[in-house]
């Protein structure tokens, strides 16, 4: 082998290596250079979702809670001696309405209903009772039925109750089998009127949530006058087994009732000349008062609490004979059916 | 003339040499260029969406998914469900990478146990969704604590900074079932045999009920549905590609209460901890934070 050989062989040997390392070092920047794929700048996201169809507005809150009556100054006993399930605050647009326009509001402790509730009843010309969740003595019962027979005005508001608690206006305990039958054998049932134990619901026309009802006129009462549409939050349907109760208000006719799934449309507020019944208690709070209509309706509700003329002296002093037991015996209920 | 011989012998040695030398280093290179040379095989990706969805599973779908576009020997996915939902914005995340990726490749589903709430949001730009008769999959709502009022100790610079009224919580939450709803309604309308209405009830049907309903296309197993995303990705050889799901954090007791699926959750993995943020869901199941119960339903 000659030197030339060797020569030859250790240039192209070194070339060789050479270019190898060149190109090992410059590989990098030219996979650099060449960069992964461009970035995809279509924004699959925003196709995906239109924001305008998908967002949901509250309404306006707006009106005022105005009354027309110019009745004399009237009292309104407010009820909260039965462990009511609603605040003070929770009934300030009524509270203040009828405040404005001259009249006094006043609430029955317990320690009033203890001493003595028929002298509370007496005083007053109005009785509003909320969600009472401590069943009403037989004494009791037979008060607010002389009351109410003496022209007193009496507004029984209540939600929808969970079976195993009081009735909806805390007159009796409730046993609840369906779920949408409220226990109503006391005084509710002597008005002829019943609440349902189960929300309604709907879920194709309802404000922000399907157990946000709205409800309308039904008939001409004077507690819908002026109303269009009021929104109902959690509304139990009552069923009216009286002639002289009318329907007042109805919920939609694709609501149902979320225990049995029935669907309606069921009545949600009921009117006789000395009572009104009405399944949601919401509507009364600062927060849904000035939601759709609902602001006529608390209007048309203090109206109606003063519109009475009430005899004086009604009711008479409870008696040992008078105590007796009305409202004392198991609510047997009613399903509410559709109105 | 006598080194004649000897040179032609030893240029004979030098290439015997050199080729030997050659065979050698061909050896050892062969297999390198073989495989540099050879077509990569086609896969299928079978990818685990496994547990509550938190902001970090949907972290891991988004990077293994992004891996699967990005990776030409990728020809198709496969998701292999088991949750009940969890975070709405996570859910709604992972939604979006499977619809990218259902763009340029089949992505098919394969419910293993539950596919509810976010987990069905996740799986609905699927060619096909595949469950077992018992599997349960649906739940198509939204679910999220009411507003808390702010505390009077706190000065906040407006009265919504620290809470919100009932009234625009109700409509967050709206807006998101809308946004869910609709694109249940956008990928199955057609196989859907439920009204928009219904569809909204929330309800979770076993695997059996959905394939009536159009919830789901069929009864299969995961192997039906990788047989299924090779087909539409027109594969006859391929590799199956696993992506382990990812490690749970924070999470997780499952248990029974009153015979609905019990969620209960440690450490907060849904929300942020030291800061009592509101959160929007979409999970089936009882969900507890610490001893405060959020919900009961499902949704």
């Amino acid at each position: 082998m000659s030197q030339r050989n060797l020569l030859g062989g250790t240039v192209v040997f070194a070339v060789a290596l050479g270019l190898i390392l060149v190109g090992a070092a410059v590989a990098p920047y030219a996979f650099q250079l060449g960069g992964s794929a461009p970035a995809d700048t279509e924004n699959a996201a925003k196709q995906a979702f239109d924001a305008d169809e998908l967002v949901a507005t509250p309404g306006p809150e707006s009106g005022e809670v105005t009354m027309d009556s110019n009745a004399e100054p009237k009292t309104v006993l407010i009820d909260v001696a039965h462990e009511n399930g609603v605040s003070e605050s929770d009934m300030q647009p009524l509270v203040d309405a009828l405040v404005a326009n001259g009249h006094q509001v006043k609430y029955l402790t317990r320690e009033d209903a203890q001493r003595n509730f028929n002298a509370s009843l007496r005083s007053a010309d109005a009785f509003v009772v909320v969600n009472p969740e401590q069943p009403y003595t037989g004494d009791q019962l037979a008060g607010l039925r002389s009351f109410e027979d003496a022209g007193g005005r009496v507004a029984l508001v209540g939600d929808p109750q969970s079976a195993g608690t009081t009735s909806v206006l805390g007159l009796i305990t409730v046993s609840v089998s369906s779920g949408a039958v409220g226990g109503d054998a006391g005084l509710t049932s002597d008005y002829g009127v019943s609440f349902g134990s189960s929300s309604l619901y709907n879920m194709h026309d309802y404000y922000l949530n399907y157990e946000n009802v709205y409800a309308t006129p039904e008939g001409e009462t004077a507690l819908t006058e002026g109303v269009d549409e009021v929104v109902f939050r959690d509304a139990a349907p009552l069923s009216v087994s009286a002639d002289s109760v009318s329907p007042a208000l109805v919920s939609g006719g694709e609501t149902r009732v979320e225990s049995i799934r029935k669907t309606g449309p069921y009545t949600v507020a009921a009117q006789s000349e000395t009572v009104v019944a009405i399944g949601d208690a919401d509507f009364l709070a600062p927060e849904s008062a000035y939601e759709a209509d609902n602001e006529v309706l608390v209007g048309n509700l203090a109206d109606f609490l003063v519109s009475g003329d009430k005899e004086s002296g009604a009711p008479a002093p409870a008696t040992p004979e008078s105590g007796g037991e009305a409202g004392s015996a198991p609510g047997q209920g009613t399903a509410p059916t559709p109105a | 003339m006598v080194s004649k011989p000897s040179s032609a012998a030893s240029a004979r040695t030098i290439s015997v040499l050199a080729l030997v030398a050659a065979v050698l280093v061909g050896a050892f290179l062969a297999p390198v260029v073989y495989d540099a040379a050879a077509p990569t095989p086609d896969r299928v990706a079978v990818i685990s969406v496994d547990g509550t969805i938190t902001s970090y599973t949907a972290d891991q779908l988004e990077e293994d998914l992004h891996e699967a576009r990005e990776n030409e020997s990728i020809k198709a996915v496969v998701l292999q469900v088991d949750s009940p939902g969890g975070s709405a914005a996570a859910s709604e995340r992972m939604y979006l990478a499977v619809n990218r990726t259902a763009q340029e490749m089949p992505v098919v589903s394969s419910v293993q146990g539950t596919g509810a709430s976010g987990a069905y949001y996740t799986m609905l730009p699927s060619e096909s969704i595949y469950v077992t008769p018992s599997s349960v999959i649906g739940s198509v709502g939204v679910r999220g604590s009411a507003p808390y009022g702010g505390t009077s100790s706190e000065i906040r610079t407006g009265p919504d900074k620290a809470s919100m009224t009932l009234d625009h919580r109700e409509a967050q939450i709206e807006t998101l079932k809308h946004a869910f709803v609709g694109s249940v309604m956008d990928h199955r309308g057609d196989e859907l045999s439920l009204s928009r209405e219904e569809v909204a009830y929330a309800k979770v049907y076993t695997g059996a009920r959905a394939t009536q309903n159009g919830y789901a296309d069929d009864i299969g197993t995961l192997q039906t549905a990788i047989d299924r995303a090779a087909s539409e990705a027109g594969l006859e050889n391929y590799e199956v590609v696993e992506k382990e799901p990812p490690t749970r954090s924070g999470i997780i007791l499952l248990s029974s209460q009153n015979g609905n699926s019990s969620v209960v959750i440690q450490e907060s993995p849904i929300g942020y901890d030291g800061v009592r943020a509101p959160q929007f869901l979409m999970v089936y199941g009882q969900v507890q934070y610490e001893d405060e119960v959020i919900g009961n339903v499902s949704a």
